[in-house]
């Protein structure tokens, strides 16, 4: 498949999680993210005039928010994520037709439902990634 | 934390997140199977041999006593 040639339009993004080892899609998601950080490791001396640094390590977290479905296995995979062992995590942004495919194993650091007189019950769902993230194209 | 598991024949268990994944790999589920009973076949005897010739002998017999009733007449 081709890569997008202009802006993404978030209103196709997909999640897959594991369930016992297959990539299942998430269903009713309204939103994800990832982020991607680096550590920085000051090496500044007395005598500089501006701070220096060396690039150290990288991590990345990631969030999904979600309406809460118990009848969806990726769902209630993503419940039972906190303490389990890590996990491959799939995120397409655009889609799965076209754009990129980020992707890693994750641990499952909180998961939350949440539920109010003025909307559909949500489940926000937080995750460390382990390792690198691979970014493929489709 | 925990969660319901089902297996094939429905049966459930309390699974704590560290083993759920291995239960999904071992087809467990999280929702209930529909466990659905086959309808037993009914089961046609076929009658024996013997008997079914009996049978036969027994309406070629009835004919000839027909027969014999209506020349008598």
């Amino acid at each position: 498949m081709a890569t997008n040639t202009a802006v993404y339009s978030g209103h196709s993004g997909v999640a897959k999680f594991d369930v016992g080892g297959s990539a299942t899609l998430v269903a009713s998601i309204t939103a994800f993210g990832i982020s991607n950080t680096g550590d920085a490791y000051e090496t500044t001396v007395l005598g500089s005039s501006a701070r220096t640094y060396l690039p150290g390590l990288t991590s990345a977290t990631g969030t999904l928010s979600l309406l809460w479905r118990d009848d969806d296995a990726a769902q209630l995979a993503l419940y039972s994520g906190p303490g389990a062992a890590a996990a491959t995590l799939e995120l397409y942004p655009s889609g799965q037709g076209t754009g990129i495919k980020l992707s890693g194993e994750v641990i499952v650091t909180s998961h939350s439902i949440d539920t109010g007189l003025d909307g559909a019950v949500t489940s926000e769902v937080a995750v460390q990634f382990t390792g690198a993230i691979t970014k493929a194209d489709l | 934390m925990a969660i319901q598991m089902y297996d094939k024949q429905g049966n459930s268990k309390i699974v704590e997140n560290p083993q759920v994944q291995d239960h999904l790999r071992s087809g467990w589920k999280f929702k209930k199977p529909v466990v659905t009973e086959k309808p037993q076949k009914e089961i046609q005897t076929k009658p024996h041999w013997r008997q079914r010739r009996r049978i036969k002998i027994l309406k070629a017999e009835a004919d000839v006593i027909n027969n014999n009733n209506k020349e008598d007449e």
